[in-house]
């Protein structure tokens, strides 16, 4: 008040009327916004909180927020909400004019203040006395104003009583546990498990891609898988499975072209041109290593061919132009080049020509070499983009298992709980089943079964899928199923013998998975299995904790500790149709040989992929499907 | 006119304006916002019609302003039968001293500085008319020869509500000329008693002259040079505006009741008295008060009903009423 009064006094002193005027509208400005931000602050406090009970709704209705994410919303709502409101009061533009009005008709000042404002600001012409007496009378009347009893600063109380309710509410629903947490938890982990093997994935892509030693066709070619995950991990929507799936059939892609480094169609040209080479014992040796395919000793042995081409006779050569017109035909649409120099060989050899023909084949060697070295980076890229792959997707496996080993540990709890009778029946027609090829080693002979090709002996493996809680039949119709594309025919075995490695679950046994074991439903265990793990026979009777535990009872590894150079596995066996009279689904030409060999890691994925989608069917009880993906995780290929 | 000292003419104003209110009240009883509108007028140089039933003391308020202000006063009893040469002179033949024979204009009673038109309405149109030049133009013109009006000059006119056998209501261009139409109300009880004390005893006081037709003009000066702020300005536009039915502003008794609203001389109006207003209230400015008070005043006079008003019964100052809570002070 003392500030007014010598403000004032000033203002009588020096014509800065304006100023002192301007000075008595921004101190009631300031009264005013105090006023309203009493009455607009619970307002916007309010609409905060309303926000954030909004949230917290949608989040106790479907998945969607954690409570600290619901707490961090709501309170980052209330804050903006409330600044909102207190910049909308404090700096929203008023005019001098229209305020001066305002204040006129507030504080009954019978327009005094907006009639010595126009006057000041020159919009208004009088009498200079008169313009003198009003102002001087704007500025009494001004200063009897009292702004602190003119514009009280009240709180409505029923808004403020609101405000605490939707305060207390929205405390009380962040509180309170979300019956979604633990889905949106899992959800959450998720997606930031996808996005660091998204964030692999790139960098795996980024390294082939500066690899300097790649043409553009091989980079295209070895990022075509990894395009094809990305795309799939990119996807909001993926599931844990499709996510590893997705990762496997990439590490799958990969893994084919670390190999050799030639894609499908090439190695079939290759064996084809290799068949043909062969049939001339001239050509053999560099048939023998086209058919592996082996490129670069097959260029060492076109370079020999080259230079035993004097030693040849006219109608070896004859012969020898034929094996290679035959074999270039068959690179034609693979690998252009070469088949051109084979074929100029030919054509060489045909005419007598034999240095030009030695030229087309040293020709030849050369582009074999070249494409050797090329897919020797090719491959050696690929087996390091697919190292890495199998690293993220182990990684994609372990997060699953500690996910949803929690889940199921919950579920097996309610399971037990609500269905241990269901259970108990469970672990009889589990301890029944079968458990693929980690059955058991022994001997089967089928009644049917005829030696096919020469074969004196059948040597089974079976691999497959297990399945717990199932009855014998199922599981056995399953395991042939799956056994049969695996089963190998190697002729040159002698004798009988089945090798599996596995248990005997139950006294009864429902055949040993191989594909070629039409009777093996009559079929006993004769050989000496070693039974130490038995994951069909858990114990769900209550009081056991330790049903859940068990080792591997299969391990591929073990197949090449013996420091066998070749993981894949021989198989030898015979297909037989209903009938059980030995078919044989292949075209049967005399270059048939009847051996597959399928390295176990290839295989694996495929069969990862039949399990995951029996557990998304439903078709195995909850209470096992922890102990069916367990099961699988523990024999994933090292 | 000279111009007055002002500052002293404020202090004066009051002055004057309180000595001729304390003076009239001498005589009239009560009626303060009658003699407060009447003082309007007179301060603006402005006419007035004085609307009210016989014996309220209508010509007693007149006369004792026109003493009060020690003005020259005539009083016209307006008859069916009163000519316009009644009201504003004429030539008469006369002979002079030799002998010959001229016309002499002999003035009317309108040559005074305050006029009493006395029922007004019951003269005839053509009478009345012969007011018209004198109340705008300040000015009579006979026979071809104009004759200023000496300064100040006022018409007060009144006229009977309920006699209205035998009468001629005032036509639309003439009522436009007075500023204010102001209803003279009945007195109270307490009021009457003093009336009756008052008139029927042996002492009747006679009111002394405070101010003269300079000072009367003065005040008007003043009055003129009242700042007025815009938006008080254009809430009279406004004002004037939503009388007209066809108006968007207009407040929907107007739309409803009214057939032609004020002109622009009320909106003069309304200005020139708010300003005289502001100054009796002891403000140096025009607020919107000022206009919302004598706003009836200014407009019910103003406003001409339509057949369904009329029929109705709707008062001018329920549409006033309506017009004053619909058209908003801020715009």
């Amino acid at each position: 008040m003392q500030r007014i009064e010598r403000i004032a006094t000033t203002q009588q002193q020096s014509p800065d009327h304006l100023g002192v005027l301007r000075w008595y509208l921004r101190q009631w400005n300031n009264r005013l916004r105090l006023t309203r931000t009493a009455i607009w602050l619970p307002r916007g406090l309010l609409f905060g909180v309303l926000i954030g009970l909004v949230l917290s709704t949608i989040s106790r209705l479907r998945p969607w927020l954690l409570q600290e994410e619901l707490l961090r919303y709501s309170i980052l709502s209330i804050i903006l909400s409330s600044m909102i409101t207190l910049l909308c009061i404090w700096l929203w533009p008023r005019k001098s004019h229209s305020a001066a009005l305002d204040f006129d008709l507030r504080f009954g000042l019978q327009e005094r203040i907006s009639t010595a404002f126009e006057l000041l600001t020159g919009q208004l012409n009088t009498s200079p006395i008169f313009h003198t007496l009003q102002i001087e009378d704007a500025r009494i009347a001004a200063k009897k104003v009292n702004p602190k009893t003119a514009l009280p600063v009240k709180f409505k109380r029923a808004e403020i009583f609101l405000l605490i309710v939707a305060l207390i509410a929205l405390f009380l629903s962040i509180w309170l546990e979300n019956p979604f947490a633990q889905d949106i938890l899992a959800q959450n982990a998720l997606q930031e498990e996808i996005a660091e093997r998204r964030e692999e994935l790139e960098s795996i892509r980024e390294q082939i891609e500066e690899n300097p030693e790649l043409t553009e066709e091989q980079i295209e070619e070895l990022n075509q898988p990894i395009e094809e995950a990305l795309e799939t991990l990119e996807n909001e929507d993926i599931t844990q499975a499709e996510a590893g799936a997705a990762l496997s059939e990439a590490e799958r892609q990969l893994e084919e072209m670390s190999q050799d480094g030639l894609s499908q169609e090439e190695r079939e040209a290759f064996r084809e041109a290799g068949e043909q080479l062969s049939q001339n014992p001239d050509s053999e040796a560099v048939g023998e290593s086209l058919q592996e395919p082996n490129l670069s000793e097959a260029a060492e042995e076109l370079e020999t061919l080259a230079d035993q081409l004097d030693q040849l006779s006219a109608e070896e050569q004859q012969a020898l132009a034929d094996q290679l017109e035959a074999a270039a035909d068959a690179l034609e649409e693979t690998n252009p080049e070469l088949a051109q120099s084979l074929r100029e060989a030919a054509e060489a050899l045909r005419e007598n020509d034999t240095q030009r023909a030695q030229e087309s084949l040293q020709e030849a060697s050369d582009t074999l070499q070249q494409q050797s070295a090329q897919n020797e980076s090719q491959a050696q890229a690929a087996q390091q983009a697919q190292e890495r792959i199998e690293e993220s997707r182990r990684a994609m496996s372990e997060f699953n298992s500690e996910s949803e080993a929690q889940d199921a540990s919950q579920e097996q709890q309610e399971a037990q709980n609500s269905e241990s009778q269901q259970a108990q029946q469970s672990d009889q027609q589990g301890q029944q089943g079968q458990e693929g090829q980690e059955g058991r080693q022994g001997q089967s002979e089928p009644s049917n079964q005829a030696p096919q090709g020469g074969q004196e002996g059948q040597s089974q493996q079976g691999e497959g899928g297990s399945q717990e809680g199932q009855n014998a039949s199922d599981a056995q119709e399953a395991q042939t199923t799956t056994t049969q594309g695996r089963q190998g025919i190697e002729g040159e075995q002698q004798g009988q013998s089945q090798q599996g490695v596995g248990e005997q679950s139950g006294t009864q046994s429902g055949g040993s998975g191989a594909g070629d074991s039409g009777g093996s439903e009559n079929s006993q265990n004769q050989g000496n299995g070693t039974a130490q793990n038995q994951p069909g026979q858990v114990d769900n009777r209550p009081g056991n904790d330790d049903q859940r535990e068990y080792d591997p009872i299969y391990n591929p590894t073990r197949i090449g500790e013996d420091d066998t150079p070749d993981p894949e596995v021989s198989l030898s066996g015979e297909v037989t149709d209903d009938s059980g009279i030995p078919t044989q689904e292949t075209n049967f030409n005399d270059s048939f040989e009847g051996t597959s060999t399928v390295p176990y890691n290839e295989v694996f994925n495929s069969y990862r992929g039949e399990v995951q989608k029996a557990l998304e069917s439903d078709y195995i009880p909850i209470g096992l499907r922890d102990l069916v993906r367990a099961y699988f995780t523990s024999i994933e290929p090292e | 006119m000279s111009n007055v000292p002002l500052e002293m003419s404020v202090e004066q104003f009051a002055d004057y304006a309180q000595a001729i209110i304390n003076e009239v009240h001498k005589v009239i009883v009560g009626q303060n916002e009658l003699i407060r509108q009447v003082l309007i007028c007179v301060i603006a140089g402005r006419h007035a019609l004085l609307e009210g039933v016989p014996g309220l003391g209508k010509t007693m308020l007149v006369r004792t302003f026109a003493q009060t202000m020690n003005l020259r006063f005539a009083r016209i009893q307006f008859t069916p039968d009163l000519m316009p040469a009644d009201i504003v002179g004429t030539d008469v033949l006369e002979e002079t001293e030799d002998g010959r024979k001229v016309f002499r204009f002999q003035p009317g009673p309108v040559f005074a500085n305050l006029v009493l038109a006395d029922e007004i309405n019951r003269a005839t149109p053509k009478t009345q008319s012969a007011l018209l030049e004198a109340m705008q133009e300040k000015r009579v013109t006979v026979a071809n020869t104009t004759y200023d009006l000496e300064p100040p000059f006022f018409v007060l006119a009144t006229q009977n509500p309920l006699e209205m056998e035998g009468t001629y209501p005032l036509p639309e261009a003439q009522l436009d000329r007075f500023m204010f139409k102001i209803n003279v109300p009945f007195p109270s009880a307490t009021e009457l008693v003093e009336i009756f004390n008052r008139t029927t005893g042996i002492e009747n006081e006679t009111p002394q002259p405070v101010v003269n037709g300079e000072d009367i003009i003065a005040m008007g000066q003043l009055a003129l040079q009242v700042p007025i702020a815009t938006p008080v300005n254009q809430y009279v536009a406004r004002l004037i505006v939503a009388t007209h039915p066809e108006s968007p502003e207009a407040s929907p008794k107007v739309k409803k009741f009214v057939r032609y609203g004020s002109s622009p001389r009320g909106g003069q109006a309304l200005i020139l008295g708010a300003k005289v207003n502001a100054l009796l209230e002891g403000r140096y400015n025009v607020a919107f008060d000022d206009v919302r008070l004598i706003a009836p005043a200014v407009l019910r006079h103003r406003l001409l009903m339509n057949f369904e008003g009329l029929a109705e019964g709707i008062s001018a100052d329920e549409v006033i009423q309506d017009l004053l809570e619909h058209v908003p002070l801020e715009v």
